[in-house]
């Protein structure tokens, strides 16, 4: 399983950093999302860019998003976006003790941990969930953008780490690439 | 009656949603703008003069104090709230100088954003009782009180001076500075020098060390 680790502090400076699955690899380069001749497209408001395939949309509807952070407006955020993109958000958490338990309750496909958070911080809910929470997987979505904070999230094992600053583009991209069907 | 246009300025697009969708929940509010950067909000404020703009504190180009600062002359009627991920009691100061009558940090965003918005769309200002306290301590704090000295105050940067400082600490050379701000290069860099001159500084390092501790940028 690769790890998905993406550095977009600007427009002009989009890398994909870290190993990666050759087959996510292709579907991530540019945070770019490229269906076959034989997709039906469908226009939607509220992804960037606007076009995304039925096919696309279909196969996000089948995955189930828990979101925690403690910023009810980057919840909010998250939620319009998600959703505007085809994915079902299942639950949302204010603290990682909070994400830990929904995420026992809830079993999601995935959960987006912010790393600061009161009571407990995204990394130490992300160690636990990814030790009890075996079908679920594990986005880190944080502000920080130093090599330590990167070094110490790749060392827990995590699916992949985005940036608050990269484009939503980026972080779609890196959400499909985490659940394509391997 | 017509709703009421808000502003939004933020460079995360995760932010800006957010925000939009907090904003949408108050009927008769609507967001007729969004900006990812300080000069687009400036821009923006210019051609809309929305009742209220939303500026986040740290944006690339132009920050969100600057921004204001612009705002304010651009559109005089437009209200300001200032955001931003922690308190300062400095910031806190240059806000008020530049005529910006709401600020709040972005955790008690649920909380205060709404009534923020409110006041202000009302044309009274909306500072949370921490913030007051932060202004009213420095008030009275004797240092915070001292007259500045002449050395100070030759210290102190213009507008344009703090903008170049940004840009500077953001990695621009003399020529993406001259090609930002529609100056020519030689321009640019006179303008530069002066600021190595008043701060005393010698290396972009030097300029980027001031710019965090003064928060013209942030870490």
């Amino acid at each position: 399983m690769g790890l998905h680790l993406i550095n977009s502090t600007s427009a002009s400076s989009r890398q994909c950093l870290g190993t990666l699955t050759s087959a996510a690899h292709s579907a991530f380069v540019a945070g770019t999302w490229f269906e076959d001749a034989s997709s039906r497209w469908s226009t939607s408001p509220n992804v960037p860019g606007g076009l995304q395939s039925r096919e696309t949309q279909d196969r996000r509807k089948a995955f189930r998003i828990l979101i925690a952070d403690d910023h009810e407006a980057v919840r909010r955020g998250l939620k319009s976006a998600l959703m505007g993109a085809g994915w079902q958000v299942c639950g949302e958490a204010f603290d990682g003790k909070e994400a830990i338990e929904r995420t026992a309750n809830l079993k999601p496909d995935l959960v987006i941990l912010d790393i600061s958070m009161p009571n407990l911080g995204g990394l130490e809910a992300a160690r636990e969930i990814l030790r009890s929470a075996s079908g679920t997987k594990v986005l880190i979505f944080t502000m920080h953008e130093s090599r330590q904070i990167r070094a110490e999230t790749a060392a827990l094992g995590v699916h992949g780490i985005a940036v608050k600053s990269a484009p939503l583009s980026t972080l779609l991209a890196t959400i499909d690439s985490i659940l394509r069907p391997s | 009656m017509s709703a009421l246009q808000i502003l939004v300025a933020d460079d995360h697009d995760i932010m800006r949603r957010g925000l939009r969708s907090l904003i949408e929940t108050q009927p008769g509010w609507e967001v007729c703008a969004e900006a990812h950067t300080g000069t687009e909000a400036v821009e923006m404020a210019g051609k809309l003069h929305p009742h209220v703009a939303i500026l986040d504190i740290a944006m690339p180009e132009l920050n969100g104090l600057e921004a204001a600062k612009q705002i304010r002359q651009a559109s005089s009627k437009t209200e300001i709230l200032v955001l931003s991920m922690h308190y300062s009691d400095q910031l806190i100061r240059d806000m008020v100088d530049a005529g910006v009558r709401g600020y709040i940090i972005k955790s008690d965003s649920d909380r205060d954003l709404v009534v923020a918005v409110k006041a202000l769309a009302n044309h009274k200002p909306f500072f949370t009782p921490h913030a007051t306290e932060l202004m009213l301590s420095s008030l009275g704090d004797p240092h915070g009180a001292m007259p500045e000295s002449s050395d100070e105050i030759k210290q102190r940067l213009t507008p344009r001076e703090r903008e170049i400082v940004q840009l500077i600490s953001e990695g621009r050379n003399s020529k993406d500075v001259a090609v930002a701000l529609g100056i020519s290069v030689k321009t640019a860099e006179t303008h530069r020098a002066n600021i190595m001159r008043k701060l005393r500084v010698h290396t972009v390092s030097e300029l980027v060390r001031y710019a965090l501790r003064n928060k013209i940028i942030q870490a």
